[in-house]
């Protein structure tokens, strides 16, 4: 299993959307950290495992460009399939994560059709 | 917050004892120039406005005058010739909430019209004791130039501190200062971190547009008096009700003269209908999130005060309840007002 701690891999203080409005965006954190690991999961047919415990909150810009973005920029399929969210400080990240990728994998067959 | 030399000569403030040794100075400029010799040049005059805040200076005390006041001050500045001098005399104000200082801050810090439009604003401070306190302690003395000293951040407040991006880390030193004065932990403080990144995300990308006659920057200020956390966090831009994006019924209406009103436009972004300004189906969760959060059972008291609206937001078992206001003036961003109590142990 591959393992994404963001309070101690990236930041425990999580900012906005994108790079150019402050540190510690949802961009950065998707393209320097979490598309780099999930390839690594896929490659190996591993489960990804993403721990949100131990920041001061999240965004939901930060969330949704994190994890909408990876199937919006990167054009990945069935990512809930392949991570496994972790979040015992705030049981509602993980119930927002997934309605953020089903939301963006459904509009990503829709623009294909 | 270093000042230039631009901010220095024209953000004077003065205090009553600086205010005699102006007059004394005044007097002896004048006598001087009376005595010289005819002028090769003749400089010409720039005007001079005074201002006069209300005496209960505060938009969440005194909504009505003090929208009232701001509101004249941004027509005078849009509409005085270049090189005006404002004078804010603030002597006679009587009370004073610093989410009006704030705004006054905002004007001031507003570089994108003052370089444009050359003018400068004077003030002074309040001879009422207790306003005088507010305004020292609030941190407001960072953003002039005045002869009084500036004061170390007291243990109970956090000064007033402004940005433009969304600052995580500064959040972080607001939560971090919730936990020390209430005894929390960093678990319970999150959603306040949460709807800080949220606010400011809102500033970055919504609230201004690029001929906004202030310039994009958000202020955010934190007290604790009588067991509980009171934040202030401001905007001066376009405010909620004239970004988001209306519905085809509203266009309607609103081109038939019937404007919708600001608050019920606040309350629908709130509930999370669908109003980004981006048009992005994927974005435009924001202040939904925020409500959510207010329900987290964190916040004692959370108004939004936003263009000629408010909401306020309250607990009421699971579900949210929604207050609406609407004012005769209007109010030029938008100011979000929350409480956070301590809560008393049983055995206390």
């Amino acid at each position: 299993m591959i393992v994404i701690n963001i309070a101690k891999d990236f930041s425990e203080v999580p900012g906005g959307r994108y790079i150019d409005e402050g540190d510690f965006s949802g961009e950065q954190f998707r393209d320097e950290i979490l598309v780099k690991k999930y390839d690594e999961a896929e490659e190996n047919n591993e489960i990804l495992q993403v721990i949100f415990d131990g920041t001061y909150g999240f965004g939901t810009s930060f969330l949704e460009e994190s994890f909408g973005g990876l199937v919006r920029k990167y054009k990945k399929r069935n990512v809930l399939n392949r991570i496994e969210l972790i979040s015992t400080e705030d049981e509602t990240i993980p119930g927002n994560i997934k309605k953020y990728i089903t939301e963006a994998e459904e509009q990503l067959k829709n623009d294909e059709i | 917050m270093p000042m230039n030399r631009w901010n220095r000569k024209r953000k004077q403030w003065l205090d009553n004892h600086s205010r005699k040794l102006q007059k004394r100075k005044n007097k002896k400029k004048k006598r001087h120039s009376e005595s010289r010799e005819i002028r090769t040049t003749v400089r010409k005059k720039s005007s001079r406005i005074t201002l006069v805040p209300p005496s209960v200076f505060s938009i969440t005390d005194n909504t009505e005058e003090t929208m009232k006041f701001y509101m004249e001050f941004a027509d005078e500045i849009n509409n005085s010739e270049h090189g005006t001098t404002f004078w804010v005399d603030s002597s006679h104000v009587e009370y004073v909430t610093v989410d009006a200082l704030i705004y006054l801050i905002a004007i001031l810090q507003n570089d994108k019209t003052n370089i444009r439009r050359k003018y400068s604003i004077s003030g002074n401070y309040p001879l009422n004791e207790n306003a005088n306190k507010v305004y020292q302690e609030s941190g407001f003395n960072n953003y002039v130039n005045s002869s009084i000293k500036k004061l170390p951040t007291p243990t109970e407040k956090m000064h007033i501190i402004g940005g433009v991006k969304n600052e995580s880390e500064i959040a972080r030193d607001f939560c971090i200062f919730v936990m020390n004065c209430l005894g929390i932990s960093r678990v319970d403080v999150m959603p306040l971190q949460t709807i800080l990144i949220e606010l400011m995300s809102n500033v970055y990308h919504h609230a201004y547009e690029k001929h906004s006659f202030m310039a994009k920057r958000w202020y955010m200020y934190a007290e604790y008096v009588d067991d509980y956390i009171q934040c202030v966090f401001v905007d001066t831009g376009y405010g909620i009700a004239k970004t988001v994006r209306k519905n085809f019924r509203e266009w309607i209406k609103q081109a038939i003269g019937f404007k919708p009103k600001d608050a019920k436009l606040i309350e629908s972004a709130f509930n999370g209908d669908f109003r980004t300004a981006t048009n992005q189906p994927f974005r435009g969760n924001g202040l939904n999130h925020v409500k959510n959060k207010v329900l987290s059972g964190l916040f004692d008291r959370f108004e939004v005060y936003s263009g000629g609206g408010m909401v306020g937001i309250e607990k009421n078992g699971d579900k949210a309840k929604m207050t609406t206001v609407d004012y005769k003036n209007t109010l030029y961003g938008t100011l979000f007002v929350f409480t956070i109590r301590k809560v008393q142990n049983d055995s206390n």
